[in-house]
């Protein structure tokens, strides 16, 4: 496989995933606020610093080794996931302020290698 | 992980943290949205005011551009002669005079029969209706005693039946203050009987991060979110005029509607006499 499709297909499952889950947070956040204040805003802390950093850092983890064959350092998922998430949902807040929401989407995915660079760097031990 | 990357995500993960917070404010300090229309209003307590300076405030605020004046529910229902009544008499007959201000009305910590005796006076000049006042942080019977969200869905809908009753085509709002973040739940529920809802950021810190509670409450609540009270201490006049016009200068780039600053004579945080208000007259004549 070439490098660049490497860095593609790793950078899309990387951004699409973050992705997705920002979505489900965000169409679920008023229910995560009414649940119990401020409890459900604990929760909606919690999920967003830790249970998505450690899928998404997960995910790129098993990515790196499957796609690109290096040892992946085992002590960082929660770091490594919640800089890829918050990279992807950076680059998608500022695509969104200047266009429309779906296009900055689109636009965010289309950066997907620069995703698979940070993550393949950061992942790698 | 070497030590050279593990000090590298997290500063990076910092840095993205601190992006996403103030992002937005850069964003519309740096966008031109000459376009917008942005409404200047004030709060003005015309009870601390002497019987003759009414109408020369009020003078005053026609002349800055102020459209909108937000008072309180002040009324005497027992004693018709009282001297808060001829004060607010004389307010409304001034308001009638001049005939260019929309009333922005308070109900908040007042007795019903208050509410029902200035609405049946004075109901047909107001034009909008603030129910309760940052009720995230409304206290029942001491400091730090929040009034359960039960309580304050209660009085809320007691005031909210008086004023339908007697001025049904008023225009609704509830203004929260940056707390809200911790009761969310409020603005959610309160939203589905208003028609907007109001956001008071004072101090510079909140300045910042204005974009951002805005956005919030926006996504949280689907109205319309307005500034309800803005401003700053007027100890220092130099800084309170600039405060003041950087923030009009914010809201007017991030397309809001209404601006209202708080307050014309307060002993605090009132701009009458001060740079302020001249400052705020120079912005509305440049921006309307």
């Amino acid at each position: 496989m070439q490098v660049i499709v490497k860095f593609f297909i790793h950078g899309v499952i990387v951004t699409v995933l973050s992705l997705s889950l920002m979505i489900v947070v965000k169409s679920n956040l008023t229910g995560f606020l009414c649940f119990s204040p401020p409890i459900g805003t604990g929760f909606l802390i919690v999920t967003l610093a830790f249970v998505i950093p450690i899928f998404v850092g997960l995910v790129n983890a098993i990515t790196v080794k499957r796609i690109w064959d290096v040892e992946f350092e085992k002590y960082s998922f929660w770091t490594n996931g919640f800089m890829l998430f918050l990279l992807v949902s950076s680059v998608h807040m500022v695509f969104n302020f200047l266009l429309n929401y779906w296009i900055a989407v689109l636009l965010t995915v289309a950066l997907s290698p620069l995703m698979s660079f940070v993550g393949k760097y950061f992942a790698e031990e | 992980m070497n030590i050279l990357k593990a000090c590298l995500s997290i500063c990076l993960i910092v840095s993205l943290i601190l992006f996403q917070l103030f992002f937005p404010y850069f964003a519309y300090s740096l966008t031109s949205n000459s376009n917008n229309a942005l409404t200047v209003g004030i709060y003005y307590s015309f009870l601390s005011e002497e019987s003759g300076e009414i109408f020369d405030s009020l003078s005053r605020m026609k002349n800055m551009g102020i459209k909108v004046v937000k008072i309180w529910c002040e009324i005497d229902p027992y004693n018709p002669s009282s001297e808060v009544n001829n004060k607010t008499i004389e307010f409304f007959n001034n308001i009638n005079y001049f005939g260019c201000f929309e009333i922005a009305l308070i109900v908040y910590n007042v007795p019903v029969e208050k509410v029902s005796y200035f609405l049946q006076n004075y109901g047909k000049y107001v034009k909008y209706i603030q129910l309760l006042n940052e009720p995230e942080a409304m206290k029942s019977w001491a400091e730090g005693a929040f009034l359960m969200d039960e309580e304050l869905m209660k009085v809320f809908l007691t005031y909210k039946n008086i004023t339908d009753t007697y001025c049904p085509n008023a225009i609704y709002y509830t203004n929260f203050s940056p707390g809200f973040i911790l009761r969310p739940n409020l603005a959610i529920e309160f939203s589905k009987y208003l028609n907007f809802v109001g956001f008071d950021p004072y101090t510079e810190a909140v300045h910042y991060l204005t974009p951002r509670y805005i956005e919030f409450l926006h996504s949280l609540t689907g109205k319309e979110v307005i500034i309800s009270e803005f401003g700053a201490s007027n100890v220092d006049e130099h800084r309170q005029a600039d405060l003041i016009i950087s923030y009009l200068n914010l809201f007017k780039k991030m397309g809001i509607s209404q601006a209202w600053i708080w307050s014309w004579n307060d002993p605090i945080m009132g701009i009458k006499g001060k740079l302020a208000e001249q400052k705020v007259a120079e912005w509305i004549a440049s921006n309307s």
